[in-house]
């Protein structure tokens, strides 16, 4: 069976841990072996002080989406498998517009003189308004706008290998509701939620449009700084050594996370 | 499967050629274009690279129409020009692209990268330019970058007319915008402090983040993608914004009323660039020449309100284009000088992003 595996090994070996490792090599290379791009890294605050924000507004976002995320795949789960095909549809919306026209939609919704902030002043007058754009706000509400279907489709994944014949099993040994979701639900969904936080925490660490369009001054992140080393100064050294970095980091995370679930991060019966 | 069943079926189809003339007749033809694709059609066929959209429609009908009818050499166009594509290029040695038009400071770091062949001044004429030819790379027009307001809000005397009363909040209130970068935002906060535009290098870093740090509290959001330049203002979300006069103009034939300041501007030159390697140099340097031909600087300025870099391009333009105009050889006009920029970018970067980042 394994020989299977083969053309999916093949490929990923071409076209992902090749290119990788010539990442690896360049982050060292400077004609011979060095470590000057990772000393760059540490020379100045700015990195350190990016790496914290990146790592914050992963965090965040992260976080959020999950909070809302839970919900709405326990509430698809229980639906009849049509009426879930339908409201999947809605779920993954967001995938369908690019980033550029989103921020222009989140602009009419969340501006200074957006229709949130407008229905808020007409209420409560002008000095109940709230800033939802250009801070940190705005970008988590960006993001988790972005992540939310990864996080809904990988519980769902989850609910619905349950076995329905537990909470049955529950019901009858006169366990409530809230019960059942305590002790059976929610624990055995543990994996899918894992696996759904490592996946949107990636995702996130890679991100910078949206911070760059719904942030304020101090949302940059670290792809960032990586794009701006890699087109306009052509130092790929320092690229190199920041992707480094980022991997490592995310490496570590997701060891972290396999942990603590003792190594079990799919859903196994 | 076996060769034997290729062949029998490859023979059935055409009786008539042997298997031996078939199979080197196929190789023959088949074997540049499979090899060294590049080489296949030398000297008939350039690979031109520039930034699409309405600017690469424009080049394509002027420029390009003309240098096909007129030489019958092939030029091939594609978009998504970017110096980090060009070192990939020249270091794989696997060169798609010929002539290339670059943009500001990266078409110098290109040049310095070793990324870019000399411009043969034999064949290309460079005289009668307002900007400065260099060894690899050649202006052939520039845009201007300047002040952004939608007159309903702000009507004449009610918005800045340059960055000294952009950094005046109290004068003229309203709500600023920046941007995230410090090429052109260091040259504003100098002239903005009193820095004349035509002595603005090499930049005083300490004094342009000094002024930089009475502006910073002010400051609505920090752009950092041109389109958001003109979708805030038109949002209602910012009132005075650095942005370009071609994106302002272009608002205007859409119908959304923003106005631009064509005082105080700063001016980028755009670039023509010959990549490293290129089989076709020849016509290559030819086509570039042809990017300088007055009259077609005239006819592709006319469609997008640039400024043509040859003066005798400049009494070809219509009366419409030439009101949008920054005034290069004004005081006030300053003009992007590439090669400080492709010496400090990394440095002016790093620390205009831990400025901005901070405090």
């Amino acid at each position: 069976m394994a020989v299977f595996l083969l053309p999916a090994v093949l490929f990923m070996g071409a076209v992902f841990l090749l290119p990788l490792l010539v990442v690896v090599y360049t982050s060292f290379s400077e004609g011979g072996f060095t470590l000057q791009h990772y000393r760059e890294l540490v020379s100045r605050p700015l990195y350190l002080l990016v790496l914290k924000n990146t790592l914050e507004i992963s965090g965040l976002s992260t976080g959020l989406t999950l909070l809302l995320g839970f919900p709405v795949a326990y509430h698809l789960a229980r639906q009849s498998p049509r009426r879930r095909a339908f409201l999947i549809i809605f779920v993954m919306l967001p995938f369908w517009t690019s980033i550029l026209v989103k921020s222009f939609a989140f602009t009419v919704l969340l501006g200074q003189n957006g229709i949130l902030n407008s229905a808020i002043a007409a209420f409560l007058g002008d000095g109940a308004k709230v800033k939802l754009l250009f801070n940190r706000v705005g970008v988590v509400i960006g993001m988790t706008h972005f992540l939310l279907p990864f996080m809904v489709f990988t519980i769902l994944a989850s609910l619905l290998t349950q076995n329905p014949d537990l909470r049955r099993a529950a019901e009858i040994m006169g366990a409530g509701p809230l019960r059942i979701f305590s002790r059976i639900t929610l624990p055995l969904s543990m994996p899918g939620v894992l696996a759904g936080v490592l996946l949107c925490f990636i995702l996130s660490m890679g991100m910078f449009v949206t911070p760059a369009l719904l942030g304020g001054r101090t949302d940059i992140m670290m792809s960032n700084l990586v794009d701006f080393h890699v087109r306009e100064t052509l130092d790929w050294g320092v690229a190199s050594s920041l992707s480094v970095c980022l991997i490592v980091l995310t490496a570590i995370f997701t060891l972290l996370l396999a942990r603590v679930r003792g190594g079990q991060l799919v859903p196994s019966d | 499967m076996s060769n034997q069943d290729d062949e029998s079926v490859l023979s059935a189809k055409r009786p008539r050629i042997s298997r031996r003339s078939f199979v080197i007749g196929t190789s023959l033809v088949a074997a540049p274009a499979v090899i060294i694709p590049n080489r296949a059609l030398a000297n008939q066929r350039i690979v031109f690279v520039s930034y699409g959209g309405s600017t690469q429609e424009a080049q394509e009908k002027t420029i390009i129409k003309a240098f096909r009818e007129k030489t019958g050499i092939q030029v091939v166009t594609t978009s998504g020009p970017d110096a980090a594509k060009l070192k990939a290029q020249t270091r794989t040695g696997n060169i798609e692209w010929d002539v290339v038009n670059l943009i500001g400071s990266q078409a110098i770091a290109a040049g310095r990268e070793g990324l870019l062949e000399r411009i043969d001044y034999s064949i290309v004429d460079s005289s009668d330019m307002f900007l400065e030819k260099k060894e690899t790379t050649l202006p052939w027009y520039s845009y201007g970058g300047g002040i952004g307001f939608d007159p309903k809000r702000h009507p004449a005397g009610k918005h800045p007319r340059n960055w000294a009363q952009f950094w005046d909040v109290k004068g003229i209130p309203g709500r600023r915008a920046l941007r995230s970068r410090p090429d052109e935002t260091l040259e504003f906060a100098l002239m903005a402090d009193g820095v004349p535009a035509k002595k603005l290098y090499p930049l005083d870093m300490d004094r342009a983040f000094k002024s930089l740090d009475r502006i910073k509290p002010h400051v609505a959001k920090w752009i950092a993608e041109t389109p958001q330049t003109i979708t805030l203002l038109q949002n209602n979300e910012i009132d005075f914004v650095p942005t370009y006069s071609g994106r302002i103009e272009a608002a205007k034939k859409q119908g959304v009323a923003l106005d631009y300041v064509y005082e105080n501007n700063i001016v980028t030159p755009s670039f023509m660039c010959v990549v490293k390697g290129t089989k076709t140099k020849d016509a290559a340097m030819k086509l570039v020449n042809y990017f300088l031909r007055p009259d077609l600087q005239a006819a592709f300025c006319n469609m997008m309100g640039y400024t043509p870099v040859k003066r005798s391009a400049m009494p070809l333009l219509t009366a419409e284009v030439r009101g949008q105009q920054p005034e290069l050889d004004a005081p006030g006009t300053a003009v992007t000088d590439v090669e400080w920029w492709a010496d400090h970018a990394s440095e002016a970067n790093k620390r205009f992003k831990e400025w901005l980042i901070s405090g």
